[in-house]
């Protein structure tokens, strides 16, 4: 999407007046651009005058509730990373290397659980996450590149989270899925398996992303995801 | 929100009396139904304490911010055309007491309100018509050009010189 393309999109963002495909397009889109985001900024709070025009007295009790709720409701830490859960690692020998410099008798190791996203199935906590780290304001965007195009890895040094996303990936049919690999030191970890949804689109939150370092890769596996590599790399950051 | 994002229930509950009158007013309109409009502006203020520690000063008001997330859930919620009416309340809502908001609050409220209000006057009849149908009736573009019979494009116009209007209303006042 060009530049002209997105500026005149942000202002039906700032509405909220745009179809899902288009609203992430825009999130992808301005993630790592400061200048388009704070023009958003100022968009919406152009907008939110809408609502001062609205206002309204709530509910008697709804304060109560509220406060009933949060009572028992923890607060997520600044910036919106969470620790994920690391599993007890396990080594294992890999086949055969696909990347170079990754030995044949290196180790893989299986550090994050892993789990199959699809755009359309990630919970309203999940997709709250991925909202953050496209908000966070020095996010940078890690191209992949291989047979599949426009793999985009959203990152940033100040978070530990970070969402892969793609626009237009090929459906990998119903047995295959794809699976993300970061590897370092010779050491292959496994990490997230995912799908694109109908449409091509792939938006799936990395929970511990720490890219220095590292190769990062994407394979095409059987449908539940491998302990180590065994389909061939389509995309690559090295 | 700094000392909200530190946990302090005491700074929540006076946010809650300077932003719910907006954060209810927008939640209300958008989804029309009181007993919706009670669940979602809880859960965006459920949602403000849990993020209070990702709201950035420097991009928004506190106000603005609310009122954002306010509208974006309003709107998914119209969307999803889940009206999952029947879910029980954690707290019987009409059992608790009124809430008090203290007279500043209630003249800063009057003031914003009419400000939005010749906002709003200020803008061209076909400006406002889209502005209605995207930012109350929750309606995306695509729909709104249906609706209205015009070109996607005309819509995009419309909203983009609307919201200049608005923005230059708001740079006149600062």
């Amino acid at each position: 999407m060009t530049d002209d393309e997105l500026r005149e999109l942000l202002a039906l963002a700032a509405l909220n007046a745009l179809d899902p495909d288009e609203q992430r397009s825009v999130d992808t889109a301005i993630a790592g651009r400061p200048d388009l985001r704070s023009e958003l900024d100022e968009l919406r709070i152009a907008a939110a005058q809408l609502a001062e025009s609205e206002a309204a007295t709530p509910p008697a009790g709804l304060k109560a509730s509220i406060l009933a709720e949060i009572a028992v409701t923890r607060q997520s830490a600044t910036g919106g990373a969470t620790e994920p859960p690391r599993s007890r690692a396990k080594a294992v020998s890999m086949r055969r290397s696909w990347t170079a410099g990754v030995a044949a008798a290196v180790a893989v190791v299986a550090a994050i659980g892993v789990a199959i996203w699809s755009a359309s199935d990630s919970s309203p906590e999940v997709a709250e996450q991925i909202e953050a780290v496209f908000a966070l304001p020095d996010v940078e965007a890690l191209e992949l590149h291989g047979d599949v195009d426009g793999v985009r890895i959203l990152h940033s040094p100040s978070s530990t989270a970070a969402v892969l996303v793609d626009d237009d990936m090929p459906d990998p049919g119903d047995d295959r899925a794809y699976q993300l690999w970061i590897s370092r030191d010779g050491i292959v970890t496994p990490a997230n398996v995912f799908r694109p949804d109908s449409d091509g689109h792939v938006e799936v939150l990395l929970e511990d992303f720490q890219p220095v370092g590292a190769v990062i890769t994407v394979t095409l596996e059987p449908a539940g995801g491998s302990d180590q590599p065994t389909g061939p790399a389509i995309a690559s950051s090295d | 929100m700094a000392r909200v994002a530190t946990g302090d229930r005491g700074a929540f509950d006076a946010l809650y009396d300077h932003l719910s009158p907006p954060v209810f007013g927008v939640v209300l309109r958008v989804l029309r139904d009181p007993d919706q409009a009670q669940e979602v502006a809880q859960e965006v203020f459920v949602e403000i304490w849990k993020h209070a520690g990702r709201f950035d000063g420097d991009r928004a008001s506190a106000r603005t911010w609310a009122v954002s997330i306010a509208h974006r859930r309003s709107v998914d919620r119209v969307r999803s055309e889940q009206a999952t009416r029947d879910r029980a309340h954690r707290v019987d809502l009409h059992a608790a007491g009124e809430p008090v908001p203290t007279p500043a609050d209630m003249v800063f409220q009057r003031f914003e309100q009419r400000r939005a209000a010749d906002a709003l006057e200020a803008l061209s009849d076909a400006q406002r018509e889209v502005i209605q149908l995207a930012y109350y009736e929750g309606l995306t573009h695509t729909e709104i050009a249906h609706r209205l019979r015009i070109p996607l494009g005309t819509v995009k116009t419309r909203a983009r010189d609307a919201l200049a209007a608005l923005r230059r209303r708001l740079g006149s006042e600062r």
